[in-house]
């Protein structure tokens, strides 16, 4: 099947040390595919260079049949680090990518408030990142990304830094956005829950160097409410990635002096 | 005043008497562009940003209070070249004033000049520092 991402072949080594197996993945469009592995597997190396702010030694990523060779809008991403711009308020950093394609001021605005309103933030257009909490900004890059109309999102464990109920919601929140938006999204994570909640394919990344282990479909239907998390049927499938994460863990661990 | 004025020429280049404190600054003020945060430039360049955009859009506004601050310090060392220019070859002005007053034994207007001089190096200092501050509210300058 031949989706909207083809990585092929993609093989990342560092000096002597190889991070990333040579690794096939397709993504279809409107997937939601989340990576879990240990830490070290090399899950943030393949999700850089689908983003082109890294390249592989070996392989290509072929975004639409094109072959990617930098970072781009049409591959927005949300790091874990809070990257709003300081000097920006919490409007101008949304309206950042539409400002460097030159769109009307009253369109950028338009497009901005919207999407601050789908992430919850309305009447904080004013607001500078360091008067924002961790949540809050995270929701402000995620306005910012999916205001300039990527054509794949990218996050880096973009919910790792926040407390355990905020992450909830966020994973809501977002949740909640693409069943509306239906965005292609690659989503690197650590945790199974979350992982499983809000993908619709779920990928498991093995110890370094990284392999694709495992590739599951998540059988639940959307929209996804969180007493989802459970049913049996969500259970069962966090059940055998807990089991082949743990194995990866362990053998991550091995591997430290 | 004529101090003054002699503050300012050492701060704006003009010529090879002031080359210690330029050079000082292009060279601090490249390594604090350089230092920008590296996830704000990947985040700006998945956000289509190009390299030209980059600089004027990223790079500057990141770096200004912290070049702000090293303009404040390089004033301080401005300030110093002209106390140095002063005492030694001054014909009038403070520094001429304190060396004169040497020469007469004036004890209590040297202490006067001394007190002046560190008067108005403190007072430009804290008003270069406000400045910064009204300028960059966003940047925890001065912490």
């Amino acid at each position: 099947m031949d989706g909207i991402l083809s990585v092929r072949q993609v093989e990342r080594r560092f000096d002597r040390t190889l991070a990333l197996q040579a690794t096939d993945l397709a993504v279809a469009e409107n997937d939601f595919v989340t990576i879990l592995g240990p830490s070290g597997c090399g899950k943030s190396t393949l999700l850089r260079i689908v983003a082109g702010l890294d390249r592989p030694t070996a392989g290509e990523v072929m975004l639409d049949g094109k072959r990617i060779a930098g970072p781009g809008a049409d591959r927005g991403m949300v790091f874990q680090s809070y990257t709003l711009f300081p000097w920006l308020s919490v409007l101008d950093n949304v309206c950042f990518g539409l400002v460097e394609r030159g769109l009307p001021r009253a369109q950028q605005l338009d497009i901005a408030r919207g999407f601050i309103a789908k992430v919850g933030l309305a009447g904080f257009e004013q607001h500078y990142p360091k008067q924002l909490s961790g949540g809050m900004q995270q929701r402000t890059a995620i306005a910012r990304a999916l205001a300039n109309d990527p054509r794949m999102l990218l996050m880096d464990e973009p919910f790792g830094a926040l407390d355990h109920q905020t992450r909830e919601l966020m994973q809501e929140l977002l949740l909640g956005i693409w069943e509306e938006q239906r965005k292609t999204v690659l989503f690197v994570t650590h945790d199974i829950d979350e992982a499983v909640f809000m993908g619709s394919r779920v990928i498991v990344m093995s110890a370094r160097p990284g392999r694709i282990k495992l590739d599951r479909e998540v059988p639940l239907a959307h929209p996804r409410h969180y007493s989802v998390k459970t049913t049996p049927a969500f259970a069962a499938l966090k059940a055998e990635l807990t089991e082949a994460v743990r194995v990866e863990v362990r053998a991550a661990q091995a591997m430290m002096p | 005043m004529p101090a003054v004025c002699r503050l300012i020429a050492a701060v704006v280049p003009t010529g090879c008497s002031d080359a210690p404190p330029r050079f000082t600054l292009v060279l601090t003020i490249s390594v604090t562009v350089g230092n920008t945060r590296r996830d704000l430039v990947e985040a700006a360049y998945t956000l289509g940003v190009k390299d030209a955009s980059l600089i004027r859009r990223v790079l500057i506004p990141g770096a200004a209070p912290e070049i702000a601050e090293t303009l404040r310090m390089v004033l301080g060392w401005a300030w110093t070249y002209v106390i140095v220019a002063e005492l030694i070859g001054a014909s009038s002005g403070i520094g001429h004033m304190i060396t004169d007053s040497q020469a007469l034994l004036a004890t209590d207007q040297i202490i006067f000049g001394i007190i002046v001089i560190g008067l108005i190096g403190l007072a430009s200092d804290l008003l270069f520092k406000w400045a910064n501050a009204r300028l960059y509210p966003w940047a925890a300058l001065g912490r």
